[in-house]
Formats: C-alpha cells, structure tokens, sequence
C-alpha cells in the first residue's frame, strides 16, 4: 500500500468518524430537546397549586466515606435535612485513618448496637454498627478499608427500605432532590434506577450545607467544567432517556431499587467506575432476564459538588472517569449486540466505546495526523483550516445548545453576563482545554486497557469543603 | 493532492457545512435572548400583579364585609384570568373556615366561576387543570356535568384531580363514581389516589359503596379498594377481610389483607400463612400475630426468628415482645437459649431497641 493510500484511508476515516460523532451528538441534543419539553410539561403540572401530594416510598440514603472528617459532620446534617417523608441515612466509615468515625461519634451522639442483618452481598467485614441517639433514622457502619462499592454493598445490607440512593460524602444534594428523583418510580413502576443531574458548586454561596445563591467561579478550569458538566447532563444523559439507554448515573447522586441491584449482584468492587459498572450490568441482566424495565434521569439540579480547580486533581479526576468507562465496558461486553440487547446493546453501548471511551484516542490521533500530514505537503492549508473551523463551529453548537435548554428549563445562572460567559468559554475552551482533557482521557484510556490499582479519588474541596 | 481534505468540493462542502452549524448557533443565541427577555418581563409582570393582588386577599380573608360590591376590588384583564387562579389557589391553601368563604366570594364576584368553566372547556392541559382545581375548591356545583365527563378521561393526572375537584363539590354523590372509576382504571397511582380519598372518608360514608365493591371485585381490584377499609365500621370491616382473605388467590392481596388484620378470628388462617413461601407474605403473618396471637405462637414466632428475610425476623422479634403476659426477663431467656446467630442476633436488637424507647 502506498503511503498516498494510507493517508487517503486515514483521512476517510477521520472523516467519516467526525461525522459520526457529531451525527451522534446531534441526534442526542434533539432527543434531549424534546424530552426535556415532555419533562417540563409534566413537571409543571405536578407543581401546579394543590397537585403534587407526597405519598412517597421511604428511602435509604447510603453515604460511604472514607477519610472525610472535615467534611462530614455538614454533609449527614444536610441530608438529615431533605424534604421527604421517611428516610434512614447510613454512613458506611469505610475504614478511614482520619477522625471521620470520631467525628460523626461525636457530632450525633452515636451508640454502639447489635444490629442484626443478612450479607446479602459480600463485603469486607463490618467492625461495629452505630445508631445515633440524637437522629433515630442514622446508622453508621464501621468496615474494613474495601473502596467505594465494597461501602455501598455493606450500605445494601443494612438498607431497610425498598429504594436506596448512593451520596458521595462531598456533594452536597438539593433539599427537593429525593422527591424529584422518587417521581419516576411512582410514575411508573418498571423503573428500576433513576440519576440526578450533578452541577458544579464552585463560585457558589453555600452556608451550613445549603446552596444559598448560584454563581460562577473566577477561575477559568472550573468555567470550562461548567460548560462541560452542562454538556454531559443536558443532552449527554438526557438523549438517552427516551431510548431507555441510559449508561452512565452518577455515583454523586442515584436512586436504585434495592431488589433489583441486589438481584443483580451489587457495585462491582475494584473497579473505579462502579456507579456507571452498575447502570450497565442492570442492563445487561435485565434485557438477558426480560424483564421490562426503565433507568431515568432527572434534569433538575438536584446535587451539586467541587470541580476541581488545579491541573493536577482535573487529571486525576478525568484519569480516573475514563478508567471507570473503559472498565465498566469491558466488564460487560455481552451486551453489545446481543440478541436482546435493545438500544442499550445496539446503539448505546458501541457508541459508548467508540465515541467515548476510545475517542480520546481517535481525538489525538487525528491531531497528530493534521499535523503531520500538514508537514509532509500532503494537505493543504486551506483545507485544514477549513475542516478545523468546521470542528470548533460543532463544539461550540453543541455548547450553545446546552446552554440553551439550560436556558429553556432551570436558569441556575440569572445574570445574563453569567450565560455570556459561559458562552465565551464555550468557544474558548477548543483552543486547548478540550485537547488537554484529550490527553488526560488518552491516559485514562491506556490505564484501563493496561490496568492499575483502583483507589478512592481524592480531591481539594474549596466550596463544599 | 486529491486527498479527502485536499479536494475542492471536500473543502467548500466544509465551508458550507460551517456556515450551517454557524446558523444554528447564531439562531439558537438569539432564542435564549429571546428567553431571557421573556422571563424577565413575566417575571416583572407577575411581581406587579401580586402587589396589587395579594393585599386585596389578605384584606379579603381577614375582614368580613370588605370588598361587598365591584367597585373595592380592581379590574381584572382576561391575560391575567390564569394568574388570578395560580395565586388565589396558592393563597387559599393558607386560610381555614370563613377565610375561605370569603376568598370564594371574592372570586365569585369577579365571574372568576364562569372564566374557569371556559378555561375547562378550551384551554390548554395546564389551565385546564388549574381551572379543574379553582372550581373544586370555589365548590361550583355548576360545573358537575363537565367533571362528571371529564372523570374518565384517558389522561390520569386530569382525572385524577377531576374525583378529587368532584368529592371537593359533593362527596356523597361522588365516591361511588371514583370508586367504579378507580376500580376500572390501571393508570392511577394508587397511594396518589389513596391520600386524597383518606381525607374525605367517614365510616358512614365508605361502608356501603366499599363492602359491596369489595365482595364483588376480582384480587387485583381488590387490591386497589383496601387501603380504605379502615374507614369502614369494625364488624363489616372484619367481615369482608375474612371473605377476602378466605377466597384469595394472589399473594400480593394475602399480603395487604395480612397487614389488616386486627380480629382473632382469623388466628388459624394467619398461623397457616406464616410459613408461606413467599417473604412478605409471611412478614404480614408474624406481625398480625403479634396483634392477635397468644401464647401458643410463640414457638412458630422463634422459628420465624431464623427466617432468611431481615424483615420477617424484624417482625417476629416485635411481636415475640408483644405476646400475652410476655416480659424482657423471659425474652432474655429465650434470647439465651437460642441456637441460630441470626436469630439471637435480632432479638438482641429488639431488647437494645425496646430499652431505648423505655
């Protein structure tokens, strides 16, 4: 094969993998268009005057933690204060070095109890259960170290109630949030999981565990993640919805219905993405079973946490998303185009590894090879500039379109300078940011092809903190 | 160079796919424009009229006799018809007694009756059901026939809040309907339904309609009706729990009926159920035993003890406590002489939580 025909090929299917994706994408933001219309109407009538009654099925909250003694203590007051009818919190101290035991100790008056449960799901071993005498709904388990889905199955265990809903300790959840999430599983009884939409906290007023005013922060990484977090809610969930093709729920925030995650299995552990793992697996035994089933997401603000705000942490974070991607993938490829797979199987999940979990490496590639072929005389200027015009001109669409259901539904941001920010990173963010979050995924990708120890993410809390 | 990106028509299909894209974006700036400018201008709209509106509503609801004739009260434009019913409705869920009456007369003397009724009739879902709410709590007697008609309507939320704006109105004539329409309908949420149903049932009222719809209706229906046999008198209650109860074929129905039970006469068949196959069956059976049974279950609630469900063993470790002349010294004893962990397990968790709340 002569090297004119390789680049020819290569250039093709540069090509025809740009169009794709953005096909894809577009495809996504008009699903999520309507959906979003659908969910508005239907919510604006439930809080009309006098509609909406909460006959609500209780819910177990499950917060694991591990080394979150600074933040700890805020985070169980915020969720002691949900607006819902019956909740029980469980802590699950997942062997912290900290004072994170200590403090929850002492902050609610903790007493030692011989809580008798089945392990329904094998954990590390629960050292001592804890009820609270101040708060008779808060448990705390005390475990060995065993990561984040060893907490949530020792979490599942305990949980009493037919429906529990995953915290991270850091995030702080918006007082409404379980009664939005809860809407969908009395609205139809097939669902089975149900995310929440997370935003970013930074530039934010927050004051003793409650959002008190929405606002953007100055440093621009954060800006960037905004957008970006806009992007990935607004129509990179939301167009999923109406295919039931839901993967990805976040770990921040997530209602499940315990039968059918214990059925299942539980959270994966060793695995640093184990909330998208779940979502994918729930698939995957229930289309192999036939059950009927429905995983939602609500579009309303409901969780907010830190972005962070410096190279290192946003490397590491995105590090570890796509590991989490590529591992929740590969631990499931039999859904993919299997004789029941549905949506889920057909169009979701191949997008999902082509577009997403291996795109960073198409992305840098395609870089690469721009660049080299511009070198070597064998493109043209013009048309260079023209194709890249062409990828900005989408990322910004895509952007602005984010914006503008953002615009069309929750206007978390009043100010309209706010919303021309955000449009101006928009366009910034493709000359540089979107090809340095490139390279960390690259990297993120190549880790979990390679494999590396999973570990609790750690981050430096500025808002929430 | 005849390249994918070096031809020509490659490059000018690009520059046309960018003007394109450029377009859109463009169009979809100014629609949030668009957006922003509306919102703002509904925002001041609704802050101008709330200052007008909200005090002539507390001076309505606080002093009688105000407002008497049309000249007290402002003028009220047909754009604004909707905005009056959102924010009457909201103020109207503060008040109590003759607040409301008075609040109703106000509405009444602004035609607000014969808008709503319009509004039933043609306007969009959502003024129709705010229009549908307005006149069940203004109580207008008039608009019977149009909720009558819209009761059956193919979408559950109208519905559903035309039985409630219905009982609202006349709860006597409109029970039987929401019963025969609850029975007949699969889309309504039942603890929606439930809620609203409970705050309006007096025995007097319920029993009747519901004996009779119980004693003729297939399991499943059944299972809709009995959240609201606890409205009806004692003796009839019993009776048509044990008739159901007796000729059930559903688990789910066992269950509910389980949950109910309050009259020792059903001990055998409560004894027989806790140790069906199915969980929350048998959780039903030990805690109705613990309501109703004697001394002699306490052997079949040890066994209960060791049951693989947390829930089960939850339920027959409180109703151990609950058993006739049961004391905490004899609870102990038993809780030392048991063999199965989990079994001791959850009595010592009963003991630790009763010696709390004690």
């Amino acid at each position: 094969m002569s090297q004119q025909q390789i680049i020819l090929y290569a250039e093709w299917f540069f090509f025809i993998y740009f169009f794709f994706l953005n096909s894809g994408y577009i495809f996504l933001n008009v699903l999520a268009f309507f959906g979003l219309s659908d969910y508005l109407e239907a919510k604006d009538i439930s809080s009309l005057p006098q509609v909406y009654t909460d006959l609500e099925p209780p819910i177990s909250i499950l917060v694991p933690a591990f080394n979150e003694a600074l933040t700890i203590e805020d985070s169980v007051r915020s969720l002691l204060q949900l607006r819902y009818s019956e909740i029980e919190v469980i802590v699950i101290n997942d062997g912290s070095n900290d004072d994170t035991l200590e403090v929850l100790k002492q902050a609610f008056l903790l007493q030692k109890i011989p809580e008798a449960y089945r392990v329904r799901l094998e954990t590390r071993p629960v050292r001592a259960i804890y009820r609270s005498l101040h708060h008779p709904n808060l448990r705390v388990l005390d475990k060995e170290n065993g990561g984040k889905a060893d907490s949530l199955n020792a979490g599942i265990n305990d949980a009493r109630y037919p429906l529990f809903c995953g915290v991270d300790a850091d995030s702080m959840l918006h007082p409404e949030s379980l009664r939005l999430l809860v809407r969908s599983f009395l609205e139809d009884p097939r669902t089975v999981a149900c995310g929440g939409t997370v935003r970013l906290a930074n530039g934010c007023e927050i004051r003793g565990g409650v959002l008190q005013r929405t606002g953007l922060p100055s440093n621009p990484l954060a800006l960037f993640q905004i957008v970006e977090y806009l992007r990935a809610f607004l129509f990179g969930r939301l167009g999923w919805v109406p295919l039931n093709a839901l993967l990805i729920i976040s770990g921040a925030f997530g209602l499940f219905h315990k039968e059918t995650v214990v059925r299942a299995g539980g959270y994966r552990t060793g695995t640093v993405g184990e909330d998208m793992e779940l979502v994918v697996r729930l698939h995957r035994t229930l289309r192999r079973e036939g059950r009927p089933y429905r995983i939602t997401f609500v579009p309303d603000p409901v969780c907010w946490t830190d972005a962070p705000e410096d190279f290192t942490t946003l490397k590491n974070q995105r590090v570890r998303w796509q590991r989490g991607l590529g591992e929740s993938l590969s631990m499931n490829w039999s859904l993919m185009f299997s004789r029941r797979g549905g949506l889920p199987g057909w169009f979701a999940f191949p997008f999902m590894i082509f577009f997403e979990w291996w795109g960073p490496l198409f992305e840098i590639a395609g870089y690469i090879f721009m660049v080299c072929a511009f070198l070597w005389g064998v493109l043209n200027p013009e048309a260079m500039v023209a194709f890249l015009r062409v990828a900005i001109g989408m990322g910004v669409l895509l952007s602005t379109s984010s914006l503008l259901l953002e615009e069309r539904s929750f206007h978390i941001y009043p100010k309209s300078s706010q919303t021309l920010l955000l449009f101006c990173m928009a366009i910034v963010e493709n000359f540089g940011y979107r090809q340095l979050m490139a390279l960390f995924r690259l990297y993120g990708f190549l880790q979990s092809l390679f494999g590396a120890k999973s570990r609790w993410g750690r981050m430096r809390r500025r808002t929430l903190g | 160079m005849g390249f994918v990106f070096s031809s020509e028509t490659m490059v000018s299909h690009a520059y046309v796919g960018l003007a394109v894209v450029s377009l859109i974006t463009l169009a979809m700036i100014f629609w949030i424009i668009f957006l922003r400018i509306r919102l703002y201008l509904a925002q001041y709209h609704q802050a101008r009229f709330q200052d007008l509106w909200l005090p002539v509503f507390t001076e309505t609801a606080l002093a009688e006799g105000c407002h008497g004739n049309k000249k007290d009260v402002p003028s009220l434009k047909r754009r604004d018809f909707f905005l009056f019913m959102n924010c009457w409705l909201d103020f109207q869920t503060s008040l109590s007694g003759h607040a409301m009456v008075r609040m109703n007369g106000l509405a009444r003397q602004l035609k607000m009756h014969l808008h709503a009724r319009h509004l039933l009739e043609k306007g969009g879902m959502r003024q129709r059901l705010v229009a549908m709410v307005f006149l069940g709590v203004l109580r207008d007697r008039t608009s019977w026939p149009v909720l009558e008609k819209l009761l059956s309507h193919e979408s559950s939320l109208l519905s559903i809040l035309t039985a409630r704006s219905l009982i609202k109105i006349d709860q006597e004539r409109a029970l039987p309907l929401v019963f025969a329409e609850l029975i007949r309908r699969e889309d309504w949420p039942e603890t929606r339904v439930a809620v609203r149903l409970r705050s309006v049932l007096t025995p007097e009222l319920a029993t009747a309609p519901l004996f009779e719809a119980l004693r003729n209706c297939t399991d499943e229906e059944a299972i809709k009706l009995l959240p609201y046999v606890e409205h009806m008198y004692n003796e009839e209650r019993n009776r048509i729990l044990r008739i159901l109860l007796e000729r059930s074929g559903s688990d789910r129905l066992t269950s509910r009926i389980l949950k109910r039970i309050q009259c020792g006469q059903e001990l055998p068949l409560v004894r027989h159920y806790a140790s069906h196959p199915r969980w929350h069956v048998r959780m039903q059976a030990v805690a109705a035993l613990g309501r109703i049974g004697q001394r002699q279950d306490i052997s079949l609630l040890l066994e209960r003890l060791g049951d693989e469900e947390w829930w089960v063993r939850y339920r027959a470790s409180h109703a151990l406590l609950k058993m006739p002349g049961m004391t905490r010294q004899e609870l102990q004893m038993i809780h030392d002489n048991l063999e199965d962990s989990f079994a001791r397990n959850m009595l010592e968790q009963t003991l630790t939580e009763e010696g709390e709340q004690g």
